[in-house]
């Protein structure tokens, strides 16, 4: 197949500028903000801990923000560019609005452990939370991707979201919540090794996953 | 609705080829069956039927937006593609949205201009509408998928589009097209998907002459158009008052097969 024929920098504005106008993730993002609020309102114990449980919340709420967005989007706009760029390219462009919030949110997830824990850390904490932000919330990411491909209702995307938060904080070595939780909630007890591995490894395995499944099912749907 | 058939537009190159193409959706009845077609340079494919034949995911899986179920669709490349609609388009001027989708903020349709600083999602269905149109006639694409791209245009724009396209066509664009009010174009490849269809059928009328005729330019002393039979009378008329002599008036019908019993 020959040349796109929009440029992904310029058709990735169109996607930005509907999830800053559309106000569509504002339910979200007013969410997370009033879960760190809550969570640094009192002592939250030492910053990795907290930062450990902040990342696993934010798994269900970005997937919200990301369904939210992609509910926003026009799906003809959507048909436009998926036949002017290609079908990968075109995931990727719904993709990117919501991976900018995602970035948003983990620097505010970290940000207010760093302003508001009074407990102090080394560096490598600060740098290990914002990973985990960003991995756990790269799984909710692809998640809301797959439930868009699939058609399903808003209705269904929510408690489908919150099945698998569900799901995910139950059983075990099921990423992204309680590998997340069990490796790193617990400051003086420290986890083995393949634990912390699977935390950040299991994340980015699932993303990879649900990501080729909503790739492979936007084939089905003209 | 089951569709078989073969449609071979002949010349080389083909932009389009299309090969044993069916559709479904999924759990669903086929809507069109082994649909096979090549497109060249130049040329037109009308894609016609009736509400719910299938036209629109036929232009979908032709354009490259989704995969045929059996199978395949090639093209020389990506496609232009107008759906049939512009819903919740986002909200940023109309100018900037044609700028980000096409690389330039000015219009070709006069009839544009007024509205290209109001919000996108503030538009009326039907000037979205053009506003996409237009985004879409300026993707530096050689093969335009349009579905319906009449809808909402006034009488000026249709005109303005027929010429546009005819321009493309003549210059070896090719075309795909589906429209339940057919425009004024030469060389019509035609799909008959079924279902009711107004207006019901479509005449080619072959006129022998020279020069141009409705905005379109003949070749070697022949000019096809194909029109709705309800308009075919006054383009006679009016041709034959413009100095042209009539070579031949014809239905034109789909070159349809008896559709093939769907394999599990």
């Amino acid at each position: 197949m020959s040349r796109r024929l929009i440029p992904v920098s310029r058709a990735a504005r169109i996607g930005v500028a509907t999830a800053a106008t559309s106000r569509a993730v504002l339910g979200a993002s007013f969410t997370w903000l009033a879960l760190l609020v809550g969570v640094y309102a009192a002592d939250a114990g030492p910053p990795l801990p907290a930062m450990a449980t902040t990342a696993a919340v934010l798994f269900p709420i970005a997937a919200w923000a990301t369904a939210a967005h992609l509910a926003a989007t026009s799906d003809d706009l959507r048909a436009v560019l998926t036949a002017a760029t290609g079908r990968p390219v075109a995931l990727l462009l719904d993709a990117v609005p919501a991976m900018i919030w995602l970035i948003g949110a983990a620097v505010t997830g970290v940000a207010a452990a760093t302003l508001f824990d009074p407990h102090p850390a080394p560096p490598v904490h600060w740098v290990l939370g914002l990973a985990l932000h960003l991995l756990s919330g790269l799984v909710g990411v692809a998640l809301a991707l797959t439930l868009q491909a699939l058609r399903q209702t808003r209705g269904g995307q929510t408690l489908t979201i919150l099945a698998a938060a569900l799901a995910s904080a139950l059983v075990p070595f099921l990423p992204p919540i309680r590998p997340l939780l069990q490796a790193w909630s617990a400051a003086d007890h420290p986890a083995g090794t393949a634990l912390e591995v699977w935390s950040l490894l299991g994340p980015l395995v699932l993303t990879a996953v649900l990501t080729t499944l909503a790739g492979l099912l936007r084939r089905r749907w003209p | 609705m089951n569709v078989g058939g073969r449609h071979d537009t002949g010349g080389t190159g083909p932009f389009l080829h299309a090969d044993a193409v069916s559709w479904r959706y999924p759990g669903g009845p086929w809507v069109f069956q082994d649909l096979s077609v090549r497109l060249a340079g130049g040329q037109l494919l009308r894609v016609r039927g009736g509400n719910g034949s299938g036209k629109s995911s036929l232009l979908r899986v032709v354009a490259g937006c989704a995969v045929a179920r059996r199978g395949t669709v090639t093209l020389s490349e990506r496609a232009a593609y107008l759906p049939q609609e512009a819903r919740r388009l986002p909200a940023v001027p109309a100018g900037r949205l044609l700028t980000w989708l096409a690389g330039e903020d000015r219009s070709g349709d006069p009839g544009l201009a007024q509205h290209l600083a109001t919000r996108a999602d503030r538009l009326s269905a039907g000037t979205g509408r053009r506003v996409l149109l237009e985004a879409v006639l300026g993707l530096p694409s050689r093969l335009l998928v349009l579905d319906e791209p009449t809808a909402g245009l006034d009488a000026a724009a249709v005109e303005r589009l027929t010429t546009v396209l005819a321009d493309r066509l003549e210059a070896g664009d090719a075309i795909v097209l589906a429209d339940h009010h057919p425009l004024l174009l030469p060389e019509t490849v035609l799909i008959d998907l079924g279902g009711a269809v107004e207006p019901p059928a479509l005449m080619q009328i072959t006129l022998r002459g020279t020069g141009t005729f409705r905005g379109l330019r003949a070749q070697n002393g022949l000019l096809r158009l194909s029109v709705p039979v309800a308009d075919s009378d006054a383009l006679l008329s009016e041709a034959l008052q413009a100095g042209w002599s009539v070579a031949g008036v014809q239905p034109l019908r789909a070159p349809v097969d008896p559709a093939p019993e769907p394999r599990a």
